[in-house]
């Protein structure tokens, strides 16, 4: 075998030869001593390298990073679980309202609907188009309403006030840990 | 221990107390890696803390796909090219500079009896060796620390650089025969 190669040296060093190149090297290497120096040089070298006093950040460091982070956008995931978390929030707010008054509320949505819709009829056709696609949104969410409220009416007439109390606190307490999920999300960044 | 993937999610999503976790892990190696590279603790702890808000607000553009350290030291790269550049120190690309009289070295091997290499303790070489860093060429400089003061395998350094693995090798071992050349001069 021809006398060692720097590279080969330092792929020999940091073990990244195959077993039969290392044997061969270490068979080479016990008979000639100019490359037992030069590998010697070079294990020494590193030693001292892989060795070199480490450099540290004060205690504190992360801290004083974490202070100048500012909120970042949200994720595609925060939006979505406010909107779900409103949303989800609108339907208990008419809920609590429909057990409280006992009135339907699909009335009063219809009502406000039709308010609406008397101001802006004069206004141009493209926003006409948008408030009639508004119009059958809020119908079909009356509906439903309506149906929910006829719903719940039949169940509160056999259900005892008691329940009725413990069910709106289920709903009032599932609301605000709905939106309190759906700010965590979205305010990234912001400490806790 | 956390995977870095998992805080890096969990950090989307809105947790900063896993971002906390992952500067922690990572301020050490980044603060040794910025130090050598500007050689100045101040500006180092500065540059330090600039990756981490850099890559807070680039977070979202991660692919997890490739691993997180080596995105993290390719933010720090950039920064620091970037500091040179604003500073208008000259040698600032990194990847382009010529390295001169490397290629010599590289293959030139002292023969002179003794080696003056082992003349040192190994706390006075690693005292030498400290200040010579500051003679090496960035090039070289930055993927020697990557490699023997980060840690990083080859494979990673060539993942950062954008480098086949093998010049990567021929880099880091030139930058060593540097080192042992220029112990040969008088401190």
């Amino acid at each position: 075998m021809k006398c060692l190669s720097v590279e080969q040296v330092y792929l020999y060093l940091e073990k990244q030869l195959s077993a039969s190149e290392k044997i061969s090297i270490e068979n080479h290497v016990a008979s000639c001593s100019k490359c037992q120096k030069l590998l010697e040089e070079r294990e020494y070298l590193l030693l001292a390298v892989d060795s070199l006093p480490s450099w540290q950040v004060p205690s504190n460091f992360a801290q004083q990073v974490m202070h100048s982070i500012s909120p970042v956008k949200a994720t595609l995931w925060g939006w979505l679980s406010a909107l779900v978390g409103g949303f989800l929030t609108f339907v208990v707010t008419c809920m609590i309202y429909i057990l409280a008054t006992g009135q339907n509320v699909s009335t009063l949505l219809i009502n406000l609907l039709q308010t609406i819709w008397g101001q802006i009829k004069s206004s141009s056709l493209i926003i006409i188009k948008f408030f009639k696609l508004i119009s059958v949104i809020l119908t079909t969410i009356s509906q439903l309403l309506e149906s929910l409220s006829k719903g719940l009416l039949q169940i509160l007439t056999v259900i005892k006030p008691e329940v009725q109390i413990l069910i709106i606190a289920i709903f009032i307490l599932a609301s605000f840990f709905i939106i309190y999920e759906a700010r965590r999300k979205f305010l990234l960044g912001e400490k806790q | 221990m956390y995977e870095d993937k998992d805080l890096v999610e969990r950090t989307l999503n809105g947790d900063t107390e896993a971002f906390e976790l992952l500067i922690r892990k990572y301020e050490n190696p980044m603060f040794n890696y910025i130090g050598r590279m500007v050689r100045e603790r101040e500006l180092a702890l500065e540059l330090t803390q600039e990756v981490f808000l850099k890559s807070y607000a680039a977070l979202h553009s991660y692919q997890p796909k490739y691993k997180f350290n080596t995105w993290l030291y390719k933010i720090a790269s950039n920064l620091v090219i970037d500091y040179w550049r604003k500073k208008r120190i000259p040698a600032l690309s990194l990847d382009q500079q010529k390295i001169e009289g490397s290629q010599k070295v590289f293959f030139q091997i002292s023969s002179k009896e003794p080696s003056i290499i082992k003349k040192y303790e190994l706390a006075e070489l690693k005292e030498r060796v400290e200040k010579i860093l500051e003679k090496i060429p960035d090039s070289l400089r930055e993927l020697f620390v990557w490699r023997h003061i980060n840690e990083l395998s080859y494979e990673e350094i060539a993942e950062i650089k954008n480098m086949p693995v093998g010049t990567v090798k021929n880099r880091v071992f030139q930058a060593k025969e540097m080192i042992l050349q220029l112990l040969e001069e008088k401190p």
